[in-house]
């Protein structure tokens, strides 16, 4: 009678003894790192929204108390901002990576369904990634932050910890990633989980992505520096065994793909897929508010007259013209033929075209056409930004030929109609500079709305996002600042450098 | 010699032979009610004496010059000189209340003479017949240390409760407000009732538990106040212990009553809301005045103001008045008791029904009663049997957690002509009753109590206690935006079993039986379980369905069941001492152990001492005697303990299946369809293997005083409550995972005085009218002492701006505001920082370092921190916001008069609080909530409070009370969080007038009546108060708020009858 124990939930003692236990905490981590990454719209918000009004109009701001156009101005001190910096809930997430590895070895072999030695890898090395992915945005969004590997075991005495030096941070990540490749398979067991559970090019993916940061960022944080060569070599590695793998790309006869493939990539788990955030309908796992969604509007979302958001002139203008000037004189042009502006934009020759890129809607309530969610999954790591990266990496290495012949083949991959015409105006002269922004600008056009243009100006310096001047750049203002609240409990934390004073 | 002393014997033995005695025969009666049966009647001197009959009439033999003590329990004692008579006819006095009482002192009674400890105490007949839901709110007025706020009209709802100061202590904002306060702990029978937060008032019916007691059948009422009586029910005495013993059989022949009332429940007085042509008038002017020197005045008035001859448009339709109505309270009570020396038996049943005044609310309670007692023939054995039956039907307006919204600030202009369907939609859920509230009460106990010998006994108590509750709605389409009918239903089950088993030992030692020793020692169990079944369905097919069948699977099908048990195991011991009834000691332990505690603190142990001294009985006060009856000095020092809410904190709690996401909006429970397992982030997902029980020292002196043999009474209690290691939320690391966990962390101090007069007469001795006062006042003193994380501040609050703080050194829940100085008069008393050169500014909402001063017209608000700004959206710890005020009453209490002349009652009840603050968040709401209207378009739209009283700023140079009206200035003067909107929550309330007339005995006897009575009675009669802008300065939340939404006190008429036969 003194000893009651709950009955609605389960507890630690209980938990954590089978695989089948450890594989319902995994769906745990995701979940955790899928609400870490949606809260607020925190990742199209600071992945897109950060580039200004040229991308994305806000006629009614859905967060942030009407105070949404901050983001777009990079005034991260205002109020209501608090979800872009407090790392609380990262920290959750992080929490139930390191129960899961700490709790790992002790589940008993009987209890696995098939060969223990791989059940344990392959949940280690997916929790691994998970960890790592957390810490590789929490090292982007905030530099140096406290580096925690076990759970505490005891949280109560409120010990408060100090940043970890962001180099210590980005080894960890490294380490933990070459563990989890170690793990992991390139193969997926089940081709329906393409994307959704990381395999080994997916932990690969992302390290690639971490080495390219250190080499860019973190080793030379000058705005005007140019990356450490040996992360970037290590990256091309990476990178050239993703795509030597044969495993993605989507099918692309005449070095074209195949359009109806294409649209299907922002639906889930295709060809194109390397590591995204299940949100599908199934199972009532949906979105209905997340940003996407806020820029549809009749005729592709029903009864909806108005949106929320509008594409911005610079993007529907510069990225998707309908003429593609194609000589010294206006009168040379063609049609823009780019399958993507067909896909992303519907009536883009009106004025205000719809972005749908994501737009493979649901009615809850289909009788009425009400109640419409989202049956797309959210992309974090996409084919497309490996072979991007490819590129950059090859101008880094002085490449610019091969550079240039990558992107070409790209934008021909997407029926860009002047690849092949030598009067191409941005074509020539072939220079370090110009050659990024052309990545950039085909950065742009590729990943609009997948929550890392910001990130791939920060590493690339190309200020494509308006308010990150050189100057705010040198003094790491890309970063965020600190939740003041977070300061409350822990006497150990210090501002980032340009945010201090400030907020 | 010898011969002598046989002589002297003989003489002895002879002489009360030798006067012959006489039969006496007579009648005892009460001055208010009649025969008094059962009335002991004894020949002074002598052991001999008699009961009175069931009509209260006795007989006996006596010497002629013999003295008769006639005594009665709740009566004061009398005695009568024969002199001859041989027939008496007896008036008793009531002397409920003074110290002829026994006191419930937990487990055991004592005598109010020998109590070392702090108890309150009423008796049943106090609060008979007097129309209320729920007993709790008739104590209201009636007990020092006890202060009860009737917030709420709602019928059956409970009242807040609080015994000697505030010990609650949260860290957000509770929209239950029943959390609040910490509720004492109700025992009613010997059994102590189920934890309350077993079952809030937002789950199921959320009914109140304790309404299912009839109040008619109260006995008594004891509330235990200090340590010293409460530290025995150890880890639950904290916040007090009410103790009610309901009304049990007495022996005689059966004795049948019925007594019953009727009357109206009426609306109070409401808000002044302006209705047609006057409200068009009076937003024309303010929509004038707001927009000014703008073109939007000409432009965008709104068609509803302007348009005065559309029919559509030039209604005087008084919204508010349509979720009211007045209605009917009735109750009728019958009970028959009766029985031998070795059995008797008591039936009784109750029918209560109220209307509530808000439509489709209301509460009914059925209760049906038995209770016996079989006695072996030498009383060595007994059984007693106790059976309660209650249903408890509940109807809630609109069934939605907020009473009725629509009727606080969101009421449609009255200009709008509300046709049919319109009105359907705003009132639709108050006109039919769709939402059904049902609570089935089983209370069931047997005692045995066993004599072992003359000083030991056994008593051992059994009881199960169950709540059947269920909960069904239905709400037709039309009232879902026609997106189909939905349907939910709830079902609760509460269970708690109770042992308790106790050993008494009395014993008188000494020469001259000096010493006086009473101990007991005892074991309880109890365990207690709640269990949940809830289901919903949404977008149906058809509004004829209304249960949960044929709606669409997935996200609109919706199933959950819910369980928690808890068990707490206790073992308690008392020992009362004293030596010639004169030098009083007591002392008690109590252990306990809770299943929601960790092995490492499973147990709490809770002692307590005592001592009094009856200084009337030292031989230097005899000569007083006369006139002082009484004099007590007592003290008492002891540790209580309160159970926190939650019932597995020693585990790693997990969330099983939470993994909606922002964004999400269908809450799913999978990642890419597998279930999903996390600690809980939020708090509970750490285990508190070490967390130690809440603990309340508690310290206690008084004086008591009795004067003219107990027409006077007084006494006066001082106590200190220093609650230690109070259970609140601590932030943990950001970096832990986990946000908070419970902790030991913070400390409250209640510190007060409880006074009690009693003038039992007032008039003369001679007097046919005897008028009795009964007078009691309680202050109390509360402060927080520490809070955890270092003593840092918590600031929580219903609103964007927070508008309470917990702080070192001010009461729980104090006020957290700004400033305000006045209203500036013209742009020009705006003030320049000398060194900035910058005006006096409002901070902006989204650039601190933009320029926005303050203007004419605008609050002014002091700039605490001098920084020459005022942040609008400071949420949190702001510079210029300060402690003030305080939402906790100090002084509470009542005064109840009676007067008694010939067959006639009349009496009255009147409560009062004193020095509180409350914060008038429906003004504040009615003047800021179109800051953000920016066209006027739902300022026009909305209902309109009579301003035009209002001296309110309308031209530069007006010395205005009130700001100008915000519309559409984004300025945010309005804000809540300022003192402006600060009221004093002072009142004095004429709570209930009675009157009765009791047919003479004579006229009774053609009708074969044993008793008729007429009564009547006036419920919440007039409210005096200091704030004027307050409609009801007790319909206040435990926060100190008013905010229009809550429940108005409704006016009671009742007449009723009681009959005995």
């Amino acid at each position: 009678m003194l000893n009651q124990e709950p009955k609605d939930t389960t507890y630690e003692e209980k938990f954590w003894k089978s695989e089948n236990d450890m594989k319902k905490a995994l769906a745990g981590a995701y979940a955790a790192l899928r609400s870490n990454m949606l809260d607020q719209d925190y990742l199209h918000n600071l992945g897109d929204m950060t580039l200004g009004d040229q991308f994305i109009v806000i006629r009614s701001g859905p967060y942030f108390s009407g105070a949404d156009w901050n983001i777009q101005v990079g005034k991260f001190e205002m109020n209501y901002l608090d979800v872009f910096r407090n790392w609380s809930r990262f920290y959750s997430t992080i929490l139930q990576t390191n129960l899961i590895l700490q709790k790992l070895p002790l589940v008993p072999e009987d209890t696995f369904q098939d060969d223990p030695e791989k059940g344990r890898k392959n949940i280690a090395g997916q929790t691994l990634f998970i960890r790592s992915y957390v810490y590789f945005q929490l090292l982007r969004t905030f530099g140096d932050v406290p580096l925690i590997l076990t759970p505490d075991p005891d949280p109560i005495a409120n010990k408060p910890l100090a940043r970890t030096d962001k180099n210590l941070v980005v080894q960890q990540i490294l380490n933990d990633l070459d563990s989890a490749a170690a793990c992991l398979d390139m193969n997926y067991e089940v081709e329906s989980n393409r994307g959704t559970v990381p395999n080994k090019a997916a932990v690969m993916a992302l390290q690639a992505q971490v080495y390219l940061w250190r080499a860019c960022v973190i080793k030379k944080p000058a705005f005007e520096a140019t990356p450490d060569m040996a992360d970037v070599t290590k990256a091309s590695t990476l990178v050239e065994s993703i795509i030597n793998s044969g495993l993605y790309g989507l099918p692309a006869s005449n070095g074209k793909i195949d359009s109806i493939q294409y649209s299907k990539a922002f639906t889930g788990s295709t060809r194109e897929s390397i590591f995204e955030l299940y949100t599908r309908y199934a199972y009532n796992e949906g979105s209905n508010n997340l940003m996407p969604i806020k820029f549809l509007r009749i005729p592709v979302l029903a009864k909806t007259d108005w949106s929320d958001l509008l594409l911005g002139n610079s993007f529907v203008d510069n990225l998707f013209p309908r003429v593609v000037q194609t000589g010294a004189t206006t009168e040379d042009t063609l049609p823009n033929t780019d399958i993507r502006r067909n896909l992303f934009l519907y009536d883009a020759d009106g004025a205000q075209p719809i972005f749908t890129k994501y737009s493979n809607i649901i009615y809850n309530n289909p009788n009425q056409l009400a109640e419409p969610y989202l049956d797309n999954n959210v992309s974090l790591i996409r084919y497309a930004d490996v072979l991007l990266s490819r590129m950059e990496i090859a101008v880094y290495k002085g490449q610019l030929g091969d550079a240039y012949s990558q992107l070409r083949s790209f934008r021909r991959s997407r029926n860009q109609p002047q690849m092949d015409s030598a009067l191409y105006v941005s074509e020539s002269p072939l220079t370090y500079n110009s050659l990024l922004d052309e990545i950039m600008t085909e950065r742009s056009r590729e990943l609009f709305m997948e929550g890392q243009l910001y990130f791939d100006d920060v590493r690339m310096k190309r200020s494509v996002v308006p308010w990150l001047t050189p100057a705010r750049y040198n003094q790491e203002g890309y970063l965020l600042p600190l939740d003041p609240a977070l300061f409350n409990n822990n006497r150990l934390l210090v501002q980032n450098k340009y945010w201090a004073g400030k907020i | 010699m010898q011969k002598i002393v046989m002589a002297f014997i003989a003489l002895l033995a002879v002489l009360p032979s030798a006067a012959q005695n006489i039969q006496v025969t007579g009648k005892i009666t009460d001055e208010r009610s009649g025969p008094l049966p059962g009335a002991s009647v004894k020949i002074k001197g002598n052991s001999q004496g008699v009961v009175t009959n069931d009509k209260g009439d006795f007989s006996l033999t006596a010497p002629p010059d013999a003295t008769l003590e006639i005594s009665f329990i709740g009566y004061l004692k009398q005695e009568q000189k024969l002199k001859g008579r041989t027939h008496l006819n007896i008036v008793l006095t009531a002397q409920s209340g003074a110290l002829g009482d026994v006191v419930v002192i937990g487990y055991q009674t004592v005598n109010r003479r020998k109590a070392t400890a702090a108890v309150s105490s009423i008796k049943g007949k106090d609060i008979e017949n007097i129309p209320a839901g729920s007993f709790e709110q008739l104590l209201q007025g009636r007990m020092s240390g006890v202060n009860v706020q009737n917030f709420t009209g709602e019928p059956g709802a409970a009242p807040t409760i609080s015994v000697r100061g505030n010990t609650a202590i949260g860290t957000s904002y509770q929209s239950n407000q029943y959390k609040i306060l910490n509720k004492p702990l109700y025992v009613i029978d010997d059994v102590p009732q189920f934890n309350d937060d077993m079952v809030g008032p937002d789950i199921g019916t959320g009914t109140n538990n304790i309404a299912g007691l009839n109040p008619n059948e109260i006995e008594s009422v004891d509330v235990l106040k200090d340590a010293a009586a409460a530290a025995v029910y150890g880890s639950r005495g904290a916040n007090g212990v009410i103790i009610i013993k309901t009304k049990r059989a007495r022996t005689g022949a059966p004795r049948f009553s019925v007594s019953a009332y009727g009357g109206l429940t009426e609306i109070p007085k409401l808000r002044t809301v302006l209705v047609g042509a006057a409200e068009r008038r009076e937003k024309i002017r303010l929509y004038d005045d707001a927009f000014q020197d703008n073109l939007d005045r000409l432009t965008h008035k709104n068609l509803i103001m302007t348009d005065s001859l559309n029919p559509d448009l030039n209604k005087a339709t008084d919204w508010q008045r349509l979720f009211y109505r007045n209605g009917f309270v009735r109750n009728v009570d019958f009970n028959v008791y009766g029985g031998t020396e070795f059995n008797t038996y008591r039936l009784s049943a109750g029918l209560y029904m109220e209307d509530g005044i808000v439509k489709a609310s209301g509460f009914k309670r059925y209760t049906l009663n038995y209770s016996s007692s079989i006695r072996t023939k030498n009383g060595a054995l007994e059984v007693v049997p106790n059976i309660r039956l209650a249903r408890m039907e509940r109807g809630r307006g609109s069934g939605s957690a907020d009473l009725f919204g629509a009727v606080g600030q969101s009421m449609p202009s009255s200009l709008f002509a509300p046709d049919e369907n319109s009105l359907q939609r705003v009132l639709g859920r108050y006109s039919s009753n769709l939402d059904v509230n049902t609570d089935n009460q089983v209370n069931g106990d047997i005692s045995v109590q066993l004599r072992l010998s003359n000083q030991l006994s056994f008593r051992s108590r059994n009881s199960v206690s169950l709540v059947m509750s269920r909960r069904d709605v239905s709400v037709p389409g039309e009232l879902n935006a026609d997106l189909g009918n939905s349907a939910s239903s709830s079902s609760g089950l509460q269970q708690s079993y109770t042992t308790s088993n106790d050993l008494n030992w009395n014993a008188v030692f000494g020469k001259g039986k000096e010493h006086t020793i009473n101990a007991i020692v005892g074991q309880e169990v109890q365990y207690s379980t709640y269990q949940n079944t809830f289901a919903r369905g949404d977008r149906g097919a058809s509004d004829q369905i209304q249960v949960v069948n044929g709606f669409p699977q997935g996200p609109y099908l919706y199933g959950s069941s819910s369980y928690a048990a808890f068990g707490i195991l206790s073992l308690f011991s008392r020992v009362n001492y004293d030596y010639k009834s004169t030098y009083l000691f007591s002392a008690s332990l109590r252990g306990d152990a809770a299943s929601s505690f960790g092995s490492d603190n499973k147990w709490g142990y809770f002692p307590a001492i005592s001592a009094g001294w009856m200084i009337s009985n030292e031989p230097f006060m005899r000569r007083y005697s006369s006139w002082l009856s009484m004099l007590k000095l007592r003290g008492s020092y002891g540790v209580l303990g309160n159970l926190p809410g939650d019932y597995y904190l020693q585990y790693s709690l997990y969330n099983v299946g939470g993994a909606g996401y922002n964004g999400s909006g269908l809450n799913p429970n999978t990642y890419n369809g597998a279930v999903t397992i996390t600690p809980q982030f939020g708090s509970g997902g750490v285990a508190q293997k070490d967390i130690s029980w809440e603990k309340t020292g508690s310290w206690n002196g008084g004086i008591e005083a009795e004067l003219m043999n107990g027409k006077y009474y007084f006494s006066a209690d001082v106590y200190v409550k220093n609650s230690k290691a109070g259970l609140i939320d601590m932030n943990l690391q950001s970096t832990t995972g986990i946000a908070t966990a419970k902790t030991n962390g913070a400390q409250l101090r209640n510190s007060g005085i409880d006074i009690n007069f009693q003038f039992r007469n007032v008039m003369p001795e001679k007097s046919a009218l005897r008028w009795e006062i009964l007078w009691n006042v309680s202050m109390n003193k509360n402060i927080v002492v520490s809070m955890p994380n270092n003593n840092r501040d918590l600031t929580f609050g219903n609103l964007f701006n927070t508008t309470h703080i917990l702080t070192r050194g001010k009461a729980v829940n104090t006020f957290y505001l700004l400033q305000t100085l006045g209203v500036y008069a013209t742009d020009a008393d705006v003030p320049t920082d000398k060194y900035t050169g910058k005006k006096f500014q409002v901070g902006a909402v989204n650039d601190p370092a933009s320029n926005n001063p303050f203007r004419a017209g605008e609050f002014i608000f002091a700039d605490l921190d001098g920084d020459g700004i005022i942040d609008a959206f400071n949420g949190g710890i702001s510079g210029d916001k300060i402690p003030y005020g305080n939402p906790n009453p100090f002084l509470t209490g009542g005064i109840t008069q009676n007067f008694y002349w010939k067959n006639f009652t009349f009496g009255f009840l009147c409560t009062f609080t004193f020095k509180r603050d409350v914060l008038n968040l429906y003004e504040s709401d009615t003047y800021g909530r179109y800051g953000w209207d920016a066209s006027g378009n739902e300022f026009s739209k909305y209902a309109v409070s009579d301003l035009s009283a209002m001296n309110i700023w309308r031209k530069p140079g007006d010395k205005a009370q009130y700001a100008r009206m915000d519309i559409g200035t984004y300025r945010y003067y309005y804000r809540a969080d300022q003192t402006f909107f600060l009221e004093r929550g002072d009142y004095f309330r004429i709570k209930n007038i009675s009157f009765g007339y009791t047919l003479k005995e004579k006229a009774l006897k053609p009708l074969h009546l044993n008793r008729l009575r007429f009564y009547g009675l006036m419920d919440n009669v007039y409210i005096f108060q200091a704030s004027k802008r307050l409609p009801d300065a007790e319909n206040v939340n435990p926060y100190g708020e008013y905010n229009g939404v809550g429940y108005p006190s409704p006016h009671k008429y009742t007449l009723g009858v009681d009959v005995g036969f």
